[in-house]
C-alpha cells in the first residue's frame, strides 16, 4: 500500500529513522501553523485573538499530554504549571516604571531585568519544570485517583501560594501590565517546537520506559526499569511545556489573576486530552482544535449571533455530550496512541500496523 | 551460583515459603515443581527481589548478599526473572518491548551496540518476532507472546534466567517449542530456574528438581530420579494418597 500520509504507533531504532521520525512530526506541525496563519491571513486578522488563543491551547494541551499519554496518570494539578509560567514571565517583563506602580514590594534583585520574550518565556518554563521536580518525587510514586487527588492539591496549594505572595503577583488582584510580547506567529513557532519536543520524548528511551511503566509497572521493573524516575521526567517535561504556555499566554493576554488558572482551566486541558486521544500528541493537537472552534461555535449562537438564538449554557452542555459519546464509542479517543508521520512513498516496513 | 537458607517468606500473615534452601550451581538448571499454591511463584519472586524475605538469607556468587538490593539492581546484576502470565507490554510493540527488556544494557559500556546485538540475537531465536517487530504486542498469539516474554528478558543479558510457567496456556507444540529455546540457552551456559505445574517437560530440561507443597519442600534430588510417577503423586498429593 501506498500512502504518504501514515498512522504509525512505533518507532524505529536507528538513530537517522528517529531522528526524520520527530522531523516528519514537526512538519505536521508546521503545517498546522501555516493553515491558522493562512486563515488569519484570509479573515483580515478579524479572528486573530481567537486563533493565538487556539495555539496557546495547543502548547498547553501538548505539554498536558506529555504527563497524562506517557504516565497513564490523570493530573488535575497542570494548570499551576501555566500559572507559575505566566508570572514568572510577567515578573521578568514588566517594564520597570509599571513594576514600580504594580509591584512596589517587588525585591530588589528581581526588578528591572527585562530579559526579553524568549529568555523570560523559558524561565517561565524552568519555574514550572523546578516545582515538578522538587514534588515529582513523591507524587510520581502514585497513580490513579490518588495522585489525581494529590495534584489537586497541588493546583489548590500553588493558587494559594499565589494570592499570599502579594509583593510578586499582586495577591488577589489583577496581575497587569505585561507588555503584550507575543502574538499569533511567535505562539505558532512555540506550537511547532513544542510538537517535536513531545514527540522526540515520547519515542526516546525515557519516553518508551514511561509509556512502560504506564502499561505494566511491574513487568517495566523486572526489565530493570525504575518506576519513579521514568514517571518523574515526564511531569517535569510536561511542566515545562505548560509552564512555557502560561508564559506565552501571559504575554499575549497582558492582564491576568490566579482565578485565570485554577479548576476552570482543568476541563478544557482534559476534553482536549482525552478528545485526541490521550496517548498521543496528535491527539492533543486534534482536540485542542476541536475545543477551540466548538467552544466559539457555541458562544456565537448563544449570543444571538448566528440569526439564531438558543440559551446560555450550550457550549458546556454540547460539550459535556459530545465527551461522553467520544467516550462510550472510542474510549482511547480519536486517534488512540497512533501520531502522523510523513513517510516516503512507498515504504511501508513488514509489519507495520495497518 | 545461587543459594538460599532457610528462608521464609508470605503474605500479610499468611506463610507462602517455610525454610526453603537450595544451591544452584553456575550453568545448572533447577527445576521447581508443586502443586496449585505451593511457593512456587513466591520463590522465583524472593529470587527476584519482587517478595521480602521473612526470614532466611538469599546469597548470590557465594558472597553478596541479595536482600539489599531491589528489582531493578538485581536486573543490573543479571538475575532475570519472566513473569507468569507473560506481561508483554501490548500498547507497545514487539521490538519496543525488547527495548524495554535491554534497558539494563544501557548502563554499561557499548551499551546501545549490544542492544543491536540483543535485538539480532532475539530475532534469530525467534524469526517470527522479526516478522512482527514492528507490529503491537496485543496481535501475536499466546504462543508468540511467550516467545516475546522470553527475548525480552534475554534482552538484558542474565546469568540467572527465571521462568514462570513458561508452558502455561500454550499448545503442547508451542510449549515443545518453548522448552527447545530454553535447551538452547541452557547450553549455552546459561543458569535457569523453571517454575511449573506440570511436571514433563521441566524435568526433561533441569539437573535437579525441587517439589514443594505448602511452602515446603518436600523433595530434592536429581531432575531424573524425580520422573518417578508413584514420587510425584506423593510429593503433589501428600504420602496419605500413595
Amino acid at each position: 500500500m501506498r500512502r504518504p500520509l501514515q498512522l504509525r504507533s512505533d518507532a524505529p531504532l536507528t538513530p537517522g529513522g528517529y531522528m526524520s521520525l520527530v522531523a516528519s512530526g514537526m512538519g505536521i506541525a508546521a503545517l498546522l501553523a501555516l493553515a491558522i496563519l493562512g486563515l488569519n491571513l484570509a479573515t483580515g486578522a478579524r479572528f486573530a485573538s481567537l486563533l493565538t488563543n487556539l495555539g496557546l491551547w495547543l502548547i498547553i494541551a501538548v505539554g498536558f499530554q506529555v504527563f497524562v499519554g506517557s504516565t497513564g496518570t490523570i493530573s488535575f494539578g497542570h494548570p499551576a504549571f501555566v500559572a507559575l509560567g505566566a508570572y514568572t514571565g510577567g515578573i521578568l517583563t514588566l517594564p520597570p516604571a509599571m513594576q514600580r506602580i504594580a509591584l512596589p514590594d517587588l525585591p530588589g534583585w528581581l526588578a528591572g531585568l527585562d530579559p526579553g520574550l524568549w529568555p523570560a518565556t523559558i524561565a517561565g518554563g524552568a519555574v514550572a519544570a523546578l516545582l515538578a521536580l522538587l514534588i515529582g518525587p513523591i507524587v510520581m510514586r502514585l497513580t490513579g485517583i490518588a495522585a489525581g487527588i494529590m495534584t489537586f492539591g497541588l493546583l489548590v496549594i500553588v493558587n494559594e501560594m499565589i494570592r499570599a505572595a502579594t509583593p510578586l503577583t499582586r495577591g488577589n488582584a489583577t496581575f497587569y501590565g505585561v507588555p503584550r510580547l507575543a502574538g499569533l506567529t511567535e505562539v505558532l513557532v512555540v506550537v511547532v517546537l513544542v510538537v517535536g519536543i513531545a514527540l522526540a520524548y515520547k519515542f526516546s528511551r525515557w519516553g518508551l520506559r514511561a509509556r512502560s511503566v504506564a502499561q505494566d509497572p511491574v513487568a517495566a521493573e523486572m526489565s530493570g526499569i525504575s518506576v519513579v524516575t521514568s514517571r518523574l521526567w515526564a511531569f517535569v517535561l510536561s511542566a515545562f511545556i505548560c509552564g512555557i504556555g502560561g508564559a506565552l499566554m501571559g504575554f499575549f493576554l497582558t492582564a491576568f489573576s490566579a482565578q485565570s488558572f485554577y479548576v476552570g482551566m482543568v476541563l478544557p486541558m482534559m476534553i482536549m486530552v482525552l478528545l485526541g486521544g490521550m496517548n498521543s500528541v496528535a491527539g492533543a493537537l486534534t482536540g485542542a482544535v476541536l475545543l477551540t472552534f466548538w467552544e466559539y461555535v457555541m458562544r456565537l449562537i448563544e449570543t444571538g449571533g448566528m440569526g439564531i438564538s438558543l440559551p446560555p449554557g450550550l457550549s458546556q452542555l454540547t460539550l459535556g455530550a459530545g465527551l461522553i459519546a467520544i467516550l462510550f464509542f472510542r474510549p482511547s479517543g480519536l486517534w488512540g496512541s497512533r501520531e502522523f508521520f510523513i513517510a516516503p512513498v512507498g515504504q511501508t516496513r513488514k509489519g507495520d500496523n495497518p | 551460583m545461587l543459594e538460599l537458607d532457610r528462608v521464609s517468606t508470605g503474605y500479610g500473615r499468611v506463610r507462602a515459603l517455610d525454610t526453603v534452601s537450595l544451591t544452584l550451581g553456575a550453568g545448572h538448571t533447577l527445576a521447581v515443581l508443586g502443586p496449585n499454591g505451593a511457593g512456587k511463584s513466591t520463590l522465583l519472586k524472593l529470587v527476584a527481589g519482587l517478595q521480602a524475605p521473612w526470614s532466611g538469607t538469599l546469597k548470590l556468587d557465594g558472597s553478596a548478599d541479595l536482600s539489599p538490593l531491589d528489582v531493578t539492581a538485581r536486573v543490573h546484576r543479571g538475575i532475570v526473572l519472566c513473569p507468569e502470565g507473560r506481561r508483554i507490554f501490548t500498547t507497545l510493540s514487539v521490538e519496543e518491548n525488547l527495548c524495554i527488556g535491554g534497558t539494563a544494557l544501557l548502563a554499561r559500556p557499548g551499551g546501545a551496540q549490544r542492544m543491536r546485538e540483543g535485538l539480532e540475537r532475539a530475532y534469530s531465536l525467534f524469526p517470527i518476532l522479526a516478522e512482527r517487530r514492528h507490529g503491537p504486542g496485543s496481535a501475536l498469539s499466546g504462543g508468540q507472546q511467550q516467545m516475546l516474554a522470553i527475548a525480552r528478558a534475554l534482552m538484558a543479558e542474565p546469568r540467572l534466567l527465571l521462568l514462570d510457567e513458561p508452558s502455561l496456556g500454550l499448545s503442547p507444540v508451542m510449549a515443545d517449542e518453548v522448552y527447545a529455546t530454553l535447551a538452547a540457552l541452557k547450553a549455552e551456559g546459561m543458569t535457569l530456574i523453571v517454575v511449573e505445574e506440570a511436571a514433563g517437560r521441566p524435568l526433561g530440561l533441569a539437573d535437579t528438581a525441587m517439589i514443594l507443597r505448602n511452602g515446603r519442600t518436600v523433595w530434592r534430588g536429581a531432575a531424573a530420579a524425580a520422573r518417578d510417577p508413584d514420587l510425584l503423586q506423593r510429593a503433589y498429593l501428600g504420602d496419605h494418597a500413595a
